[in-house]
């Protein structure tokens, strides 16, 4: 989140061939390592564990649901693409706000919803904070675009930021230390 | 009160059942760190349990390794659901 937030002002610094040639490096030497750290670390085992009836029909509903967001991304897509709201009538009925974020908020709100639909299968409440993170993250970077002009997605690189700050605070060595100086309290 | 299953009353083995109940199968190492029992406790555990026929136990090899599966079998997911109902008809009975 946070390369991809960077992403529009290095091209505009470095060029688009450049930029994507050090954006691509950046990935290739990230994951790189961490398959290097992989296969040099022994994870702790965790165990196996075979979900029940219950759970099996929340991750079917939630793969169902999933499948219906995407279709409506590849459809708002296409239909954005093709510039169908952008036809008479259909663009003309519709309220200003609507006309000046067309599918942007759109997108947001299938954002949400495809991280609530994560959370409500595996019950990980964080995974909401993400969605709601991304969601408003976009339609912020569109309201700053349009209102002020600048094309830097910064509620984005924040978005990045919290989720990697979650991710630092609540796993890994980070998270031990934390637990054992608050007493087991950092959950 | 009295007729309150026993096997599962006890803490270690009520934890053991109640992870068992809401998954299909879990392997040896999950329950032992769900649990916090260690090897030989969690080992006696589920012996009493495979005795009294409420979890069924399957060893296999995985990469020269061996492998503990446990299920509830369907006297357990039974002798649990009574045993939740009997709980919980003994708690709402209890006075303010």
């Amino acid at each position: 989140m946070i390369l991809l937030s960077l992403y529009s002002t290095t091209r505009n610094i470095l060029g688009p061939v450049l930029n994507a040639i050090v954006f691509l490096s950046v990935v290739l030497i990230v994951v790189g390592s961490l398959s290097f750290l992989k296969s040099r670390l022994a994870p702790p085992r965790v165990g196996i564990v075979k979900f029940g009836p219950q759970t099996k029909a929340r991750l079917k509903k939630a793969v169902i649901a999933t499948a219906i967001l995407v279709l409506a991304v590849l459809v708002t897509w296409y239909l954005s693409a093709s510039n169908i709201f952008l036809q008479e009538p259909t663009w003309k009925r519709l309220p200003s706000w609507v006309t000046e974020f067309d599918v942007d908020i759109f997108f947001a709100l299938l954002t949400i919803a495809l991280f609530s639909s994560i959370t409500y299968s595996f019950s990980v409440q964080r995974f909401y904070l993400y969605g709601l993170l991304f969601g408003f993250g976009m339609l912020l970077s569109t309201v700053l675009r349009v209102y002020r002009g600048i094309e830097f997605q910064y509620p984005m690189a924040f978005a990045g930021l919290v989720i990697l700050g979650i991710g630092i605070l609540f796993t890994g060595p980070v998270h031990e230390i934390l637990s054992a100086s608050l007493g087991g309290g950092l959950r | 009160m009295a007729d309150i299953d026993r096997v599962i009353h006890a803490p270690a083995r009520l934890m053991v059942m109640t992870y068992l109940y809401v998954v299909e199968s879990a392997d040896f190492i999950f329950l032992m760190n769900k649990t916090d029992l260690t090897w030989g406790n969690l080992s006696s555990h589920l012996s009493k349990l495979e005795e009294a026929g409420y979890v069924e136990i399957e060893k296999t090899f995985v990469k020269k390794k061996s492998h503990t599966m446990v299920k509830l079998s369907k006297n357990g997911r039974d002798a649990f659901r009574k045993y939740k109902d009997q709980i919980q008809q003994v708690l709402q009975d209890i006075p303010d």
